[in-house]
């Protein structure tokens, strides 16, 4: 009889173990683990910082910035050499952020994509999965653009159908290999992925890291002066300044402070529009990089960007910031670059009066009140070596100055050769130089085949 | 049947009044199995020096009290202890038992099960009490260095104390590769550091696959399972152990580093560039060191060209490692005292312990201290039907970890090496940290909290606290049905709470720096504090809990006298819980614990960064991890006549990976042995061998890698780190859908064998073992967004040898010497790699092996010498010396690399000598290691050129045409340049053998048995251990275990264990 119970008792207590077993191995190995498929861990993946780097590169090898012996000295490697053009950029270090952040960027994009994908049949916040949608095509266009800008040739030369661009990939799949797209394709996917996301984005963005409908129209304002597409260009600048034209003024800014620009994602700057900023390595950061003195120099008396932007650092003077109100060199969207897009593309239309208002429209913000007296301009040419000026001025060590060598040298303007001199050695770069395309990182050539530029 | 029971005769049973006097006594000793008699037995009387050998006809006559214990030793027979009658006319008749029924009786204890010896088809070692207890320490683990063939304790890293322990190799590349660690019939997840030794009763180390097979997806790596002491069926007994250990101070000089008059010309030389204009010109007050501040006064024009070299010269002539050596290291001390009490009847018995360990450790302000208690019972009920055994173990581990450890100047570059801890009279000194000297003076003007680091003074200003402690309950119900059947239920309970706990008091360099950066100074000089002043305390607490539970069913039946089954089967399930919480107190009082709130949300631009915004860090932080499993397992063994056994087990495991489907989360796993002991066959008859026993085995074990999933899976964070402060989540996995789970499969051939009576024994194991599946990183191409990714993607092949021989080479009366030789042989290779990576990745050993090569290989690029000229390092070009650098590089394939060998010995083991004489015993364990190979460090000039310092290998350097035939040492560039550190660094001149020959340790002993004062036993001994290399390969004063980070010094151990 006890035999009986016994054996009862075990089979009972064998079951009890198998019968929970579902539930039992169903329990999260570790709580803050997420397999995205919901739109807000879409959201969560966008709002990583990340998102809004661009690649460093380009703005050391321009023109805004320059570094004496002592300062070359204490740059990193990377550093010293896309600032001296060198042909070995890498020095065999594996890790270049300029090509794997804008990558990152497109890979988290294609998760949400893809995901999106899977679940817009059942998903009921049709809202809240348009602005997601949108946000990552912004996103990922954004990152396409950055990285065509550094180690793809200038567009606009009409020869786009046979020069490389850079790989286009499009699904999170990362078993799928892709080559270079051509440079047409290229670009013709970031103005298409922006089209449609200013379809898609219902309003503007509750966080200026967040993009938005404006952000997208902005970008492409951008993206199509690059192309020298100056009809596009000036059409997306108009329809962003016609909803919002707001501009700081500097006459209520304190330019004694240490970073007197606010910073847009823990205060209000309505001039930005998107929140974005340069990789922040050696180059940005340090205090031995001065600012090119011609361009100093070129500021006049009344005009408060000096002391905004810059400090005194011995002879010459260095970057206090600008836009991200902080260390890291802004390269987001704002409001003056959408003003000075569409003055530029005003003159070059021959609109040189409506496009000296709008310049002085983005001035009269920037001098002290009563020492601002607005520019004319007397023909064409002296409109557009104004705004040009004033772009320069205004947009120094944004990002964006090495697109705009490339376009100029590219469509015959005034060509520029660049030039440093170091340790007693004088390195140039002349126009259309090989060399304004950065070669690709060795592990992207060696491991997914891509080919090289040559320079 | 042969089997025999001991008989022990012991006559004399009469009570003698007059035992005070001195008798004789007589007594014949006999085998068991033959009746013959014994010649040259040892015959011992406790306590006393006395040792006597039987004569040939195995007689034996002894002087003595009488009711003295006696000790039989004869070798290839069990030792016999028996206590002496008090009539000296009643002859003793002994029968000692032979050593092969002996071993019979050890039974090898997997943590399900325990099987005697001669039915095990595995491979397994085995060490008792006595040996791990030779070595003196605190850590269980390192008492099995040097005692286990094919054990190897791998030290490579950052710290002399962290080390990683592999069993016959590595079999895995991403994924742990720990061994598993069994204590008490349960995996282990706490912190082996709360496992008092003296507790332990004995190791067993599964080896191949039908041993460890029954551990399933977690015996990939072998397991150790632990056993811990127990009560027992006699007179109560206590025992105790107390020992003090001596260490010496670690040699600073060790790692070479750029003396102080070579770094203070380098900081010249990049004065002189304008190096420093960055940091003189920041807005950040960047440090200067003090000589590049005496340099500034002089190109300012404040101190005259000879005052600058005078105060260059006087630091140049400190090296701050003498002080780093006096008074933030010192010789440790350890002191360890356990006593433990057991007894028990037949129907009860119970155990009970106490131990005290207290380190001080050798950096000063470190030390530790251990408090264990265990206590097990064991109670027989319904007629010895049911058998109840609970045990309880405690550990409360406390910690003080004070000692600042490396010091750094600006970030993380190495202080530099002419600071001075304490001035010539005995003062403690300022040493810059993080800010200019001005700025730290300017901010004492503006009346914050003073801005100086003080290192000495600051240690104990910042209290670190660590500590744990483990509950652990452990209950088995054990029901017999009958003579073959029984029902085991056991269950787990562990609990581990760890806390890390720092008070930084407002004393502290800590508080005062955060304090101070959070300061806001108003025009007016009133100061706001957005800290507040006071203490800040930061504390983690971890809570882990586990629970453990198995159902068993045991049969065990003979028939016909040849027939034994003995078989398990049963089901496990595991529940361990994991949880850390942080978080950070100011303004904190000690004396009344009190804290003051703090605005965490709001970002505050930094006093010492101006411009910088940051929000007061809150230390805020939890995690909650969960692992399950759900397992099912059995074993059966079937032996015919005790020379025929075949074995056969399998197990099935399930956890709760992330994101994986439900009929993926479980692996089968299996494992088949047989055992042939020819010795016992009719007909083997050997005059020389006397046990012969051949095994052999084969099956899987597996290995668990958590860590991935099939589907994408992201990590959140809570975005107080993000600039936009908004919540985010990384990638952390891109998705695998084809993850399966890594297995071991290892085939082992083993023999163990008896000469001469036994006199020589050993084991021989034969063994393949290959990882199949193993998970590795694959290097991916950066453009698709991932740098790597985790997948099965290896398969490893290995072989080897372990071989372990007892001799005993000298018995006589008075002198025994025994040598233990432990061998092993290992060679893997990684037999498929899904990836190729890049050369770099090989020589830095990024992660990922080379396919065809052992997991952890050393590479390295061609030397072609030093350039006559220019002192510039050379690779070869299309066979042709060459410093194109660019070129060079790129011109190296994975194809053309440099192979020397592995970076693990594969030839390793240990010769163990015991010398007995008397009461005196000395033992000496000598280590050796061959076969493979290092990198020494030498100079990186991108670190010289960015005044980080360097190696001391500086000195050495090219500095001269001619000097390219004494040095191999570049000379200095005069730009930054990658390749050429990495061309020289990576090259073949800095390639070392790694063989060398170690003394490990001396043991030197002294035994006495006594019944005065009713001690029992007593044993004083002095231990010796990291004495030092007899012999390397290498020529550089380098220790190869050791290669980058100072050896443990020289340390002395004496102590005494007490039985009574």
């Amino acid at each position: 009889m006890i035999k009986k119970y016994t054996q009862l008792l075990i089979g009972i207590c064998l079951l009890s173990l198998f019968a929970c077993q579902k539930d039992f191995l169903d329990k999260k190995p570790n709580k803050a683990l997420l397999i995205p498929q919901k739109l807000a861990d879409f959201q969560a993946l966008l709002d990583n910082i990340t998102m809004n780097r661009v690649p460093d590169l380009q703005h050391i090898a321009a023109d805004d910035c320059f570094v004496d012996d002592g300062g070359f000295s204490s740059l990193d490697i990377i550093s010293q050499n896309a600032y001296i053009w060198s042909q070995d950029t890498y020095q065999n270090i594996p890790i270049i952020s300029g090509w794997n952040t804008p990558y990152s960027q497109v890979f988290y994009c294609n998760i949400v994509l893809d995901g999106l994908e899977k679940i817009k049949d059942t998903e009921t916040d049709k809202v809240g999965m348009g602005q997601i949608h949108a946000s990552a095509l912004f996103y990922r266009a954004f990152a396409f653009f950055n990285l065509l800008q550094v180690f793809a040739a200038p567009y606009g030369g009409g020869n786009e159908n046979s020069l490389l661009g850079v790989p286009i990939r499009l699904s999170a799949d990362v078993n799928e290999v892709v080559p270079r797209s051509n440079l047409k394709e290229s670009y013709d996917l970031v103005v298409k992925d922006l089209e449609r996301s200013i379809e898609l984005f219902s309003t503007g963005g509750s966080a200026k890291s967040r993009p938005s409908k404006a952000a997208a129209q902005a970008l492409l304002a951008r993206v199509y002066l690059a192309m020298s597409n100056y009809k596009m260009s000036k059409q997306y600048a108009s329809i962003v300044l016609a909803s919002n034209e707001k501009l700081l003024d500097y006459n209520l800014l304190d330019s004694t402070s240490t970073r007197p620009l606010p910073n847009p994602l823990l205060a209000v700057n309505d001039e930005v529009i998107f929140y974005a900023t340069i990789l922040d390595l050696t180059f940005t950061g340090s205090s031995v990089v001065c600012i090119d003195s011609s361009l100093t120099a070129s500021y006049g008396n009344g005009d408060l960007r000096k002391p905004m932007f810059f400090r005194k650092n011995g002879k010459y003077w260095s970057m206090k910031g600008n836009y991200s109100g902080a260390r890291q060199y802004f390269n987001g969207l704002a409001t003056d670059e959408m003003i000075l897009i569409q003055a530029e593309c005003l003159a070059r239309e021959g609109a040189v009066e409506e496009a000296m208002a709008n310049l002085n429209k983005l001035l009269v913000k920037r001098w002290k009140k009563n020492q601002f007296v607005p520019l004319t301009a007397i023909n064409q040419k002296d409109a557009l070596s104004k705004i040009l000026a004033e772009r320069r001025k205004e947009l120094v060590c944004r990002g964006l100055r090495w697109s705009d060598l490339r376009r100029f040298n590219l469509i015959n303007e005034d060509k520029i050769t660049m030039k440093r001199n170091i340790l007693n050695k004088e390195y140039q770069l002349l126009p259309n130089d090989k060399r304004y395309v950065f070669a690709i990182p060795n592990d992207a050539v060696i491991l997914g085949g891509l080919i090289q530029n040559e320079r | 049947m042969k089997n025999s029971l001991i008989i022990i005769l012991l006559v004399g049973l009469f009570q003698s009044a007059i035992a005070q006097k001195t008798m004789v006594f007589n007594g014949t000793v006999k085998s068991a199995t033959t009746k013959l008699p014994l010649n040259e037995v040892n015959v011992a009387i406790a306590g006393s020096q006395q040792v006597i050998v039987t004569d040939n006809s195995g007689r034996f006559s002894i002087s003595s009290l009488g009711n003295e214990w006696l000790t039989f030793t004869h070798f290839g027979y069990k030792s016999l202890t028996v206590r002496l009658g008090t009539d000296p006319n009643m002859p003793m008749q002994i029968e000692m038992v032979e050593t092969e029924q002996q071993l019979q009786e050890v039974v090898v204890n997997s943590g399900y099960q325990q099987i005697p010896k001669h039915r095990v088809t595995g491979s397994y070692s085995q060490l008792n009490n006595q040996l791990l207890t030779r070595k003196v320490s605190s850590n269980i683990l390192q008492s099995l260095e040097d005692m286990v063939p094919g054990l190897a304790f791998n030290r490579s890293g950052s710290s002399v104390d962290r080390y990683s322990i592999s069993i016959r190799g590595t079999a895995t590349i991403n994924s742990s590769n720990n061994p598993l660690i069994v204590i008490d019939n349960f995996p282990y997840d706490g912190d082996i550091t709360s496992i008092n030794p003296n507790d332990v009763e004995t190791i067993t180390i599964l080896k191949d696959a039908s041993a460890a097979s029954i551990w399933g997806a977690r015996a990939g790596n072998g397991v150790i399972v632990i056993t811990t002491k127990k009560g027992m069926n006699g007179e109560p007994i206590v025992s105790t152990t107390a020992n003090y250990t001596i260490g010496e101070r670690p040699n600073l000089f060790y790692n070479s580093r750029m003396n102080s008059g070579d770094y203070i010309d380098v900081e010249k030389m990049l004065f002189g560039k304008g190096y420093y204009n960055a940091a003189i010109s920041s807005i950040n007050n960047q440090p200067l060191t003090p000589a590049v501040e005496l340099m500034l006064a002089h190109k300012n024009g404040k101190i005259s060209e000879s005052e600058m070299n005078q105060g260059l010269d006087a630091l140049k002539k400190i090296d701050l490692r003498n002080d780093l050596s006096s008074y933030l290291n010192r010789n440790n001390v350890s002191q360890q005292y356990a006593v433990n009490l057991k007894g028990g009847s037949i129907s009860n018995n119970y155990f009970l312990s106490f131990g005290y360990d207290g380190e001080l450790a050798n950096l000063v302000g470190n030390e530790n201290k251990r408090i264990t208690l265990n206590a097990a019972t064991n109670y027989l009920f319904f007629k010895n039907k049911l058998e109840l055994s609970n045990s309880f173990n405690y550990s409360n581990n406390n910690g003080q970890l004070n000692n600042p450890g490396n010091l750094y100047f600006s970030g993380a570059t190495e202080l530099y090496p002419y600071a001075r801890l304490v001035d010539d009279h005995g003062n403690t000194q300022n040493v810059i940290k993080n800010y200019r000297a001005s700025f730290v003076e300017s901010a004492t003007q503006k009346k914050l909290l003073s801005w100086n680091y003080n290192p000495l003074d600051n240690i104990g200003l910042s209290d670190r606290n660590t500590g744990q402690q483990e509950y652990r309950f452990n209950t088995g119900l054990k029901y017999k049905w009958n003579q073959d059947l029984n029902f085991e239920l056991r269950y787990q309970f562990n609990r581990n709470d760890t806390h890390d706990y720092t008070l930084n008091s407002e004393k502290s360099y800590y508080a005062r720096n955060l304090i101070n950066n959070f300061t806001q100074v108003a025009a007016d000089g009133k100061l706001t504090y957005n800290v507040p002043i006071g203490g800040i305390y930061e504390k983690t607490m971890g809570k882990l809990e586990g629970h453990y539970a198995r159902a068993q069913l045991n049969y065990n039946k003979t028939w016909n006298d040849i027939n034994n089954i003995t078989g398990i089967i049963g089901t496990e399930i595991k529940d361990l819980t994991t949880i850390t919480n942080s978080y950070n107190l100011y303004g904190y009082d000690s004396e009344h614990a009190t804290s003051r709130d703090v605005d965490y949300l709001t970002p505050f631009e930094q006093l010492a960064y101006p411009g910088l915004l940051v929000s007061v860090p809150s230390g805020v932080s939890s995690t909650e991890l969960s692992e399950r499993y759900l397992s099912y397992f059995t074993n059966i063994v079937y032996s015919y006549k005790n020379r025929y056994t075949f074995s056969g087990s399998a197990r099935l495991d399930q956890s709760n990976l992330f994101g994986v489907d439900y009929n993926q989360k479980g692996v089968p796993l299996y494992s088949l042995g047989a055992a042939w002991n020819i010795s016992s066959e009719p007909f083997f008859k050997s005059k020389v061998v006397n046990h012969l026993n051949l095994r052999s085995s084969f099956g899987y074990n597996g290995n668990v890698n958590r860590s991935l999933s099939a589907y994408t899976t992201a990590r959140y964070s809570n975005g107080s780190t993000s600039a936009s402060l908004l919540p985010f989540a990384v990638v952390e996995n891109p998705p695998n859908p084809s993850l399966r789970w890594e297995r071991v499969k290892i085939i082992n051939l083993g023999v163990d064998f008896g000469l001469f009576s036994s006199r020589i024994n050993g084991t021989i194991d034969i063994y393949r073992k290959n990882g199949i599946d193993l998970i590795g990183a694959i290097p991916f191409d950066p453009t698709t967004g991932i740098k790597t990714f985790n997948g099965n993607t290896a398969n490893t092949k290995g072989h080897g040898i372990d071989l372990s021989i007892n001799s005993n080479n000298i018995v006589s009366a008075s002198f025994i010497w025994n040598t233990n030789l432990l061998m092993a042989f290992n060679r893997e290779k990684v037999s498929y790699y899904g990836a190729n990576a890049t050369v770099d990745s090989y020589l830095q050993f990024a992660g990922i092996p080379k396919t065809g090569f052992p997991i952890f290989s050393v590479y390295s690029y061609d030397w072609a010498g030093l350039d006559p000229l220019t002192g510039d390092p050379r690779g070869y070009l299309d066979g042709v010396p060459s410093k194109d650098y660019a070129k060079v590089i790129s011109g190296i394939t994975p194809e053309n690399l440099i192979f020397h060998g592995s970076l693990r010995p594969d030839f390793f083991g240990t010769i163990r000598n015991s010398f007995t004489f008397k009461n005196f015993t000395l033992s000496a364990n000598i280590s050796y290691k061959f076969g493979h190979y290092f990198r020494r460090q030498s100079i990186r000039y991108n670190n010289v050129l960015t005044a980080k310092g360097g190696h001391g290998d500086y000195s050495l350097r090219w500095q001269k045409a001619g000097d390219e035939l004494i040095t191999s040492v570049p000379s200095m560039p005069t730009a930054l340049n990658n390749s050429r550190d990495n061309l020289y660094l990576y090259s073949s001149v800095l390639v070392e053998k790694g063989d060398h020959i170690r003394l490990a340790d001396v043991r030197f002993s002294y035994a006495v048995k006594k019944t005065l004062l009713g001690v029992k036993n007593l044993e004083l001994y002095a231990y010796a251990s990291n004495l030092g290399i007899i012999w390397k390969a290498t020529k550089f004063a380098i220790d190869p275990e050791y290669f980058n980070i100072a050896p443990l010094g020289k340390s002395i151990a004496m102590g005494l264990k007490l039985n009574f």
